[in-house]
């Protein structure tokens, strides 16, 4: 007869891990049986491989549907990754134990397809599977949190060295007083609180058991963290234990008993409640019709399912090896610990629904194994966790270090001064809670008070870099090929786009359906940073239906390829799980409106509803209206041409409902004292939301952002720039009538108005806009008899604004206006008068003036035509040579 | 002694909850730090309440979060002075008293921070008439709160440390570090006895403040003390404040109606956190504090206009001078942020018409 154990873990526990590794030492198993996916047996010995680092992921998925899949992330300080690393390195036998994900996929998918027929579930239930299975339970009536309780206080109370003889019995009956203790609570809480809410936190609670049992007992003896209960009940007891033993056994092992024995407790106390007939009656049902629709039905039953299979294999093991370890969660380690009869586990996973399935290993990170990503079995600070797994000597002092490095790196005091007050005061609460090891609370809790003077906003930064952490896994490269390579080289091949090491253009007409999936794939693949292709912009081709992409496939994208893997198994799934990541990650209203205007191109609807709920909030807090500006043309050309790509807008319209109504709250505030750089880059800005607000035309946009312009354009602290073109807008859309603009310009232009004020005035009024000069008569008519109406000592003091304004236009487009003077003046024939007051001898100057125009290719002059309004004109327009 | 005590309009924490101390005190077997009048535990048990072994009730001085509590103890336990910061009505005053009052025994060693302290106020001042008489001696010295404290071992309470003049908050950094007072007329010093420790309170957002320089900051242990958690512990503390005030000032309007507090709250809160109440949206947050103790002052100015100005009950009108003046500090800033508020937010918000209205005519 072949001797097991049992060691019932805590998934990514670094206590349990450690324990584990001891206990493993000690008893020297032959064969390792670990709580996995059996498909996965071939993949365990690459974990010792060079190129393996975990944090990692082993990877199970349907062949022909990648989309259905699930993941076991393992990371150093899981118990099962140093079980399989003890294993392969002493070269002995490894097997996964669990149901197989042939038969767990296949019955999620017939659960699926059922659901979605009859409408009750929307594919989007798929998201369930990635999660591992943690230890599910499920038991909607009870109330875990009370009748967890007792259970707790019995493995609190039992003495592990007695562990083997305190029968299940007396910790029953210790529970039956206990609960009955705890009714009067019961009944008071329920009282208090609304159903409804007391429903849903159970439920909530139930899904915590079934995660983490290990987790719920330490929380109800009052730790915040499993870990911290590990380190205090069973770590220092089996220290103690190490001297103490005298009866032979392996001392470590006995802490697992222990924790078996509490989880024999915690079922007993579930199954009283939960009344074992549905287990019975669904058993029945499927030995009366053999059919497998009771299965799909209750979800309960994947529970038994699973045990009963890792029994199967624990029998089928202990006929080869003599001495079996069997590492699985602790929920489970009751249900191992005795074998029954081999028949109604034969027959509970008789006639499973099979898939063709494939496995592989994909790098993982530390910040998808943290509870936060969605991940079921997931703990709240991996980065945490590893740094006890290997400074298992002082992790307090280490870890401080470590904080104090962090915030120096980033500009923050933490001198090592500080960092021995905040040991110190570590030490202090710990004793004060009572505590042995201080924990993450405690630490959190003094490095705020110390380090950081009570601003908790750095505590963040120490969440996201070290108690979380930013670890990337690696795996080895001969491992096999993941579900997203499938996907591409599948998509490759529908969309007739073969993947080659020369450049090669692609020109694409979005119309066309083919062309329009090219795009997109090519687009996801840009936000995955897989740039296989670059997206080309050509001068006169650049129609919103037209699309030039140059391909060129090198090797290192397959690497990127496989690293991209952590955010999914198809290209789109991953690049909307990147892309709002990303989204989440970044606080500049830019980059998000990019972020966006990308999302669109790559058609991906499950991200848009992220990002766009991001730009929201942060063009709420954007303090800068300039950013928010800036934002307004992309979303307005999404607005406008998104429709080719059919996508909805609807949305960013009430974006930038929302945003046009800030710009125009906070715009006359931030258009105060701006410098000369400022204020040109403001009035581009000022003019790119009008036109961007043409674009829309949306009539209450328009006539709001018309009130605001109005505003500033009468606004005499302004800087001349912004004035003159918020003018000169307003001119334009017909809000202002001739004489009024004439008016302002006037003004503005006036001797009481600073010279450089006036020029930037009419910079800003004229600027960019020579074309608009010449063809729009109503402007130029504005500026002529402006002009026209000066006296010579103004214009005089004037003209160098002018010139310099006229400068920026382009040699062809100046000699375009002067050809429009010498027009108008044909037109307006002799309304100029010799001005008798100029000092000028006609006849003298005609001459060298005649050359000049000769040499222009003018006319020469007429005898009276040389005057003075004329000469103004040209001059200006600085029609020389 | 007992009837002039009788008389006295408010007791300090020692006097009036004295038999809890005593009796904590007989309970109390754990190990106290030198000169503590009970162990860090019992502390505790003083300021959260809770049912001692021998069925005697103590009373909870302060509700809210126990870590807090125990980060503040356990810093007191440690040589780094204590200090209490947040906005105003988070109890920071009540904490320091009764931290003192259960440690030392006495809560009276308090020096109230003012603009135009002097450095007398915290290390020592002279008689001058004995001076003059005797010369500079001991007995010619007028002791600060501080140097008593330091002197017997007991805590020391300075009250809005950032109410004084920067240079005179830096007279503390000696006091703080080398645990020293040195006196250069006598050339001599008074040196802290074991037990003594600084329980300092201060205001970071109000105007008018004076930032602590860095040497002096670490040199405490800032413990922030958080605005209510919920909206509805908020609006309770509100509703009950303003109840008691409204008796107080004998007001002629009714109380306000629990919704019109609600909303008030609920404005308050929503800009504090620059997120609204459902979490969907950000917001900017203003420049001024938005306190609960001006939640409950708007409230209070509210029931006034409507007392003496309206019907007797409080309508949006009322409250809405008083809502814009709180929030609005920085004529420029605020104003910016309270019109994006009021369109983004409470235009659109289901019933509170009257309120858009009536922010909207003031603002």
């Amino acid at each position: 007869m072949s001797e097991t154990k049992i060691f019932g873990i805590r998934h990514h526990g670094p206590g349990s891990a450690h324990s584990l590794m001891s206990a493993l030492k000690e008893f020297q198993p032959d064969c390792v049986l670990i709580e996995g996916p059996p498909e996965g047996n071939s993949l365990v010995p690459l974990v010792t491989e060079a190129g393996m680092v975990p944090p990692v992921a082993l990877l199970v998925y349907a062949q022909d549907n990648p989309r259905q899949a699930c993941y076991y992330p393992f990371a150093e300080f899981s118990p099962e990754w140093q079980a399989m690393k003890y294993a392969v390195d002493s070269g002995i036998s490894c097997r996964f134990i669990d149901l197989p994900q042939s038969h767990w996929l296949a019955l999620n998918e017939a659960k699926l397809k059922k659901h979605t027929a009859i409408g009750t579930l929307t594919p989007v239930a798929e998201h369930n599977f990635e999660q591992r299975p943690g230890e599910p339970f499920e038991n909607p009536d009870i109330d875990l949190k009370f009748e967890v309780r007792p259970a707790l206080e019995a493995i609190a109370s039992a003495d592990p060295t007695e562990a083997g003889s305190t029968s299940k019995e007396d910790s029953a009956s210790k529970e039956d007083s206990a609960s009955n203790k705890h009714k009067a609570d019961i009944e008071e809480l329920r009282e208090e609180q609304e159903l409804a809410r007391l429903a849903k936190e159970k439920a909530a609670y139930n899904e915590k058991i079934k995660r983490d049992p290990i987790g719920c007992l330490a929380e109800i003896a009052g730790f915040s963290d499993g870990e911290r209960w590990w380190e205090q009940i069973v770590e220092q007891r089996s220290q103690k234990l190490d001297n103490l033993d005298h009866d032979g056994r392996a001392s470590t092992y006995l802490v697992f008993e222990a924790i078996s024995e509490a989880m024999q407790v915690l079922r007993l106390e579930l199954a009283k409640d939960d009344p074992s007939a549905r287990e019975k009656t669904a058993k029945l049902e499927i030995s009366d019709d053999g059919s497998e629709r009771i299965i799909y039905d209750e979800d309960d039953l994947i529970e038994p399912m699973r045990e009963a299979h890792m029994r199967q294999c624990l029998r089928s093991a202990s006929k080869e090896f003599s001495r079996i370890a069997v590492v699985c969660g602790a929920w489970h380690a009751p249900a191992l610990s005795h074998l029954p009869a081999a028949k109604e586990d034969t027959a509970l996973l008789k006639g499973l629904p099979k898939q063709k399935v494939d496995a592989t290993w994909i790098p993982w990170t530390h910040g998808r194994l943290s509870f936060s990503s969605g991940y079921g079995a997931g703990v709240e600070s991996p980065g945490w966790y590893h740094h006890i797994f290997t400074n298992r000597e002082n992790p307090v002092l280490t870890w401080l270090v470590k904080v104090a490095q962090l915030l120096r790196a980033e500009d923050l005091d933490a001198s090592s001064a500080q960092v021995i007050d905040t040991l110190r005061l570590v030490e202090a609460v710990s004793s004060m809670r009572e505590l042995a090891h201080p924990s993450l609370d405690e630490l959190n809790d003094a490095i705020i008070t110390v380090l950081c003077s009570g601003n908790n906003i750095p505590l963040g930064l120490i969440r996201k870099k070290l108690i979380v952490g930013e670890t990337l896994g690696q795996v080895p490269e001969n491992t096999p090929g993941t579900p997203l390579e499938r996907d591409l080289a599948k998509l490759q091949s529908k969309l007739r786009m073969k993947p080659e090491a020369t450049s090669k253009v692609l020109e694409l007409d979005l119309r066309r359906p083919l062309d329009l999936s090219r795009s997109e794939l090519l687009n996801r693949l840009l936000i995955l940073n897989i740039d296989w292709a670059e997206k080309q912009y050509i001068r006169g081709k650049s129609g919103t239906f037209h699309e030039n992409w140059d391909l060129e496939w090198y090797p290192e994208l397959s690497i990127r390829l496989i690293e991209a893997g952590i955010w999914g198994r198809t290209i789109e799934q991953a690049a909307a799980a990147k892309a709002a990541d990303v989204a989440s990650k970044n606080n500049s209203l830019a980059t998000l409106v990019d972020l966006l205007e990308k999302i669109l191109e790559a058609d991906l609807p499950d991200a848009l509803k992220m990002v766009m709920d991001r730009i929201n909030s942060e063009a709420a807090v954007a303090g800068d209206v300039n950013e928010l500006m800036k934002s307004i043309p992309t979303l307005a050309r999404v607005v406008r041409y998104g429709n080719v790509r059919g996508t909805d807008v609807e949305a960013v319209k009430s974006i930038i409902d929302a945003l046009v109504t800030r710009i125009v709250i906070g715009l006359p505030s931030a258009c105060q004292s701006l410098d000369d750089e400022a204020a040109d880059s403001m009035q581009g800005l000022i003019n790119e939301v009008n036109a961007a607000l043409l674009l829309l035309s949306r009539q209450d946009h328009l006539s709001s952002y018309r009130e605001l312009l109005y505003k500033l354009a009468n606004n005499e602290n302004l800087h001349g720039h912004v004035a003159g073109k918020a003018t000169r807008l307003l001119f334009e859309s017909r809000a202002l009538d001739d004489q009024a603009a004439a008016r302002m310009m006037q003004w503005a232009l006036s001797r009481a108005s600073e010279p450089l004020y006036s020029g930037k005035w009419l910079e800003g009024f004229l600027s960019g806009s020579a074309l608009v000069l010449i063809h729009d008569s109503r402007l130029w008519q504005l500026l002529d008899s402006w002009l026209l109406n000066l006296d010579a000592d103004a214009f005089k003091e004037l003209l160098p604004l002018l010139r310099r304004t006229f400068s920026t236009f382009t040699s062809p487009e100046r000699r375009q206006i002067g050809e429009r003077v010498r027009e108008t003046q044909a037109i307006e024939g002799d309304i100029f008068s010799t001005d008798e007051e100029e000092d000028l001898n006609l006849e003298r100057i005609r001459p060298p003036l005649n050359m000049v125009r000769f040499l222009l290719g003018l006319s020469p002059l007429s005898e009276n035509s040389l005057n003075s309004a004329s000469t103004q004109t040209e001059a200006i327009a600085g029609e020389s040579p | 002694m007992t009837e002039l005590l009788a008389q006295v309009l408010r007791e300090h924490a020692e006097q009036q909850y004295a038999s809890e101390l005593t009796e904590l005190a007989a309970v109390d077997k754990r190990q106290r730090p030198p000169s503590w009048k009970l162990s860090p535990w019992a502390v505790m048990q003083y300021l959260m309440g809770g049912k001692l072994e021998n069925g005697f009730e103590i009373t909870p001085k302060y509700v809210g979060n126990k870590r807090i509590i125990e980060i503040a103890i356990a810093t007191l336990t440690t040589d780094r002075a204590l200090l209490l910061l947040g906005v105003p009505g988070t109890a920071k005053t009540w904490v320091s008293e009764h931290l003192a009052a259960a440690i030392s025994g006495d809560s009276t060693l308090l020096v109230q921070g003012t603009a135009g302290m002097p450095e007398e106020s915290i290390r020592y001042g002279w008689n001058y008439a004995r001076l003059i008489a005797d010369g500079p001696s001991f007995n010619a010295l007028v002791a600060s709160p501080v140097m008593q404290a330091m002197r017997h071992g007991k805590i020391a309470r300075i009250e809005e440390l950032t109410r004084i003049p920067a240079d005179v908050q830096d007279s503390l950094i000696t006091i703080l570090s080398e645990k020293t007072l040195p006196i250069p007329e006598l050339g001599d010093e008074v040196q802290a006895i074991k037990g003594f420790n600084v329980i300092a309170t201060a205001n970071d957002r109000d105007k008018g403040v004076n930032d602590l320089s860095s040497a002096l900051k670490r040199r405490f242990n800032t413990v922030v003390l958080p605005v209510p958690a919920t909206i509805e512990e908020e609006v309770d503390i509100v509703a009950r404040r303003t109840e008691a005030l409204g008796r107080a000032l004998e007001l002629p309007a009714e109380p306000p109606a629990l919704e019109e507090i609600r909303r008030v709250v609920t404005i308050f809160r929503e800009l504090r956190s620059g997120i609204t109440a459902d979490g969907k949206n950000k917001l900017k947050s203003p420049s001024g504090t938005l306190s609960t103790a001006e939640a409950i002052s708007v409230i209070n100015s509210g029931l006034a206009l409507a007392g003496h100005f309206g019907d007797g009950t409080i309508k949006a009108e009322d409250l809405a001078a008083g809502i814009v003046g709180a929030v609005v500090k920085d004529p420029v800033q605020d104003a910016v942020v309270f019109r994006e508020y009021l369109e983004t937010v409470v235009k659109e918000r289901e019933g509170w018409k009257d309120f858009y209205r009536a922010l909207r005519n003031i603002s």
